[in-house]
């Protein structure tokens, strides 16, 4: 269950725990993802995110074993990984990406560690993740599963975006998590080039998949978070549609958003084809990506003008 | 894509089916196995085929085939048989008894289970190459990895065999 | 190149390779010249070349007959019938079951069993029981059963506003889906804690 509200003043506060500066433990972010993807624990999660004034979080039972995380919360899991994904409950899908284009971390990020500390009464140690200069986020690793025990993710302004922790951890998990799934899996395949940016604002774009319901999926990452463009021919009426849906202006143009605890969804019309995006990017990267892709309008003729003027 | 070019499903299981099969086969050792490859992978070709988009059909066929048997394994166990580190593994088992000498009665079944006790990225360079028959441009576009290491895997596996295996002089 | 040394690991990967017949010209000429005398070289090529004749001489198994398509239609009418086939394959089943008495029959059959069920309370249906001459579009169903309200669920769903014709649908949960699924295989994945949205909405 996800709840959502409107913040007061004060906000979250994480803790991490600043020691002095300790031991480099791991000098590569690539290899420290690669770590963490081998971990094994199990445990409960608690992840929010705060943007603009607005909360919304959510609290996760997780199962987390060789590159796959069994994810559950009442009666739906779901089994991720690896460009799978197994979704059971009331709304049930079977998805693999096949074919995925690798892509490397950007070479904007570089990781700094130190800290010692704890999470949870377990040893622990404190991962900086640094773009060209400025702390994006930071980790509190288990020392001895590698599993990223807390996160924290920090909007351009150094304020907290998205934050997670595991309230409860154990290095063990449910043995029925390995059991056969009869089930197959829907293959995703790329396709072809739709027009959108090859890159945009650092992110690359690495493949495009036929989509769910006739859109096409443009998928984009910078090695380290990533987001997916769903481009649909036609208009969608956004405002009406959703009860979660909160205005959002980027650059004097207009969007609506949806504010999830581990991701954010932004839709519009631009001339001719209906849009959402979806992904865990920060809010900073966030507007530049919206300021290459295609702009909201209504009528091509009018957007471009207005670009061309103003934009 | 138009109906008259595209494959239907069924000619790709006729054409395809036998390849599939003992690709399967040999990998595992295993018959069942092998017909659950078949079910599987004819399964996905028939939901992918739609969007399918014109390329090399052998490559995008065996990409399935290969992620078909790797999602099964990992259904079965969650990791895949020997997944020993390229780099670093040791030589199998001690050099054959003199029972264990071929004899050309007993020469497939013996080839078999030399197979099985290869670690898995050479076991399927081999089956791809010599069951399968994929050039090794194919062989690399089915396993994602660059010609040169599937031209290595190649080799290594058939060294290893070598060394399982002994013929009469 | 006079003169070159054996030496087993990189020089057999070349013997390898050109049984495969996939050697460069000027690699043969390194072959050639490896196996022009040298007694060790051509105990390796020889030993490589029974290896892979062995394996090339095993038997090829039939696929049981059970694992082949017999034409007709299967469990490809379930699908049909819930329209969850594309297109393409929609039409050539539909060509099918012009043509095949025994695919039609099977398919009323299976109608029958659906519309019973689905005649219970509380179960959506967009069944007619007739057979679609042109390509169905699919209404995605987004009740969920306990968790979320009706209001919630259509919520989630968005449609799409288009002159006359067909309206297809956008499930939003769906698009979070599919990046979930595909975002999965990027390496941040293991430290971005995700998926929530898809179970817990």
């Amino acid at each position: 269950m996800i709840v959502r509200r409107a913040l007061t003043v004060g906000g979250i506060v994480a803790a991490f725990a600043i020691a002095s500066v300790g031991p480099a433990l791991a000098d590569d972010l690539a290899d420290y993802l690669a770590d963490a993807s081998d971990a094994v624990y199990s445990g409960r999660r608690v992840v929010g995110t705060t943007w603009d004034g607005f909360e919304s979080v959510g609290l996760v039972d997780v199962q987390h074993l060789g590159g796959m995380a069994t994810v559950g919360s009442g009666s739906s899991n779901a089994t991720v990984g690896e460009g799978r994904m197994r979704l059971n409950g009331p709304n049930e899908a079977a998805l693999s990406f096949i074919g995925v284009t690798k892509f490397d971390l950007d070479a904007r990020y570089s990781v700094s560690s130190g800290a010692m500390t704890e999470h949870l009464g377990r040893p622990a140690h404190i991962l900086e993740v640094v773009e060209a200069g400025f702390l994006r986020m930071k980790m509190i690793v288990d020392n001895s599963t590698s599993a990223a025990v807390a996160t924290e993710v920090y909007a351009g302004d150094g304020t907290v975006f998205r934050y997670s922790s595991m309230i409860e951890f154990s290095v063990s998990v449910d043995p029925e998590m390995a059991m056969t799934d009869e089930h197959p899996y829907e293959m995703m395949l790329p396709v072809d080039q739709v027009g959108l940016p090859i890159d945009a604002a650092g992110y690359q774009l690495v493949d495009v998949y036929a989509g769910p319901q006739g859109a096409n999926q443009a998928f984009y990452t910078d090695g380290l978070f990533s987001f997916s463009v769903f481009t649909m021919d036609g208009r969608v009426n956004w405002e009406s549609a959703l009860d979660d849906e909160l205005p959002y202006a980027a650059d004097r143009f207009s969007y609506f958003r949806v504010i999830n605890p581990a991701s954010l969804w932004v839709t519009w019309n631009a001339p001719g084809i209906a849009i959402a995006l979806v992904g865990d990017l920060p809010p900073d990267h966030l507007e530049e990506v919206l300021s290459e892709l295609p702009r909201p309008g209504t009528n091509g003729w009018m957007t471009r003008m207005w670009n061309r003027l103003f934009g | 894509m138009t109906d008259e070019l595209a494959p239907t499903w069924e000619d790709v299981a006729h054409r395809y089916g036998r390849k599939i099969y003992n690709f399967a086969y040999r990998l595992t050792g295993n018959p069942d196995d092998a017909a659950d490859l078949v079910q599987e992978v004819l399964l996905r070709v028939r939901k992918g085929l739609p969007s399918y988009q014109p390329g090399s059909f052998d490559g995008w066929l065996w990409r399935i085939t290969r992620n078909a048997f790797l999602d099964g394994i990992r259904k079965k166990k969650r990791r895949p048989e020997s997944a020993l580190p390229e780099g670093d593994h040791h030589a199998l088992g001690s050099s054959p008894s003199p029972d264990e000498v071929l004899s050309s009665i007993r020469l497939s079944d013996d080839v078999q289970s030399a197979l099985l006790k290869l670690p898995y990225e050479f076991r399927e360079a081999v089956v791809l190459c010599d069951v399968v028959g994929l050039t090794y441009d194919e062989i690399a576009e089915a396993t994602d990895a660059p010609v040169g290491t599937v031209r290595s895997r190649i080799h290594r596996g058939r060294k290893l065999l070598r060394g399982m295996l002994t013929w009469p002089v | 190149m006079a003169g070159l040394t054996f030496d087993p690991d990189r020089h057999g990967e070349l013997f390898s390779a050109y049984l495969d017949g996939q050697l460069t010209p000027e690699e043969v000429m390194i072959v050639s010249e490896l196996l022009d005398g040298d007694e060790e070289a051509i105990r390796d090529f020889v030993a490589l070349r029974k290896v892979r004749a062995s394996l090339r001489l095993l038997p090829e198994f039939e696929v049981p007959a059970a694992l082949l398509p017999d034409g007709h239609l299967g469990d490809r009418l379930s699908a049909y019938l819930d329209g969850e086939l594309v297109t393409l394959e929609h039409r050539r089943v539909t060509k099918h079951l012009v043509d095949c008495v025994e695919c039609r029959a099977e398919l009323q059959e299976l109608d029958r069993a659906r519309i019973a069920v689905r005649s219970l309370p509380g179960v959506e249906t967009t069944m007619t029981g007739e057979i679609p001459a042109t390509p169905v579009r699919h209404r995605r169903r987004s009740i969920v059963a306990g968790g979320i309200g009706a209001a919630a669920a259509a919520a989630l769903l968005v449609g799409l506003a288009m002159g006359g014709g067909d309206e297809p649908v956008l499930v939003l949960n769906d698009l979070a889906t599919h990046h979930m699924a595909r975002a999965s295989a990027e390496p941040g994945f293991a430290v971005l804690p995700s998926a929530i949205e898809v179970v817990a909405p």
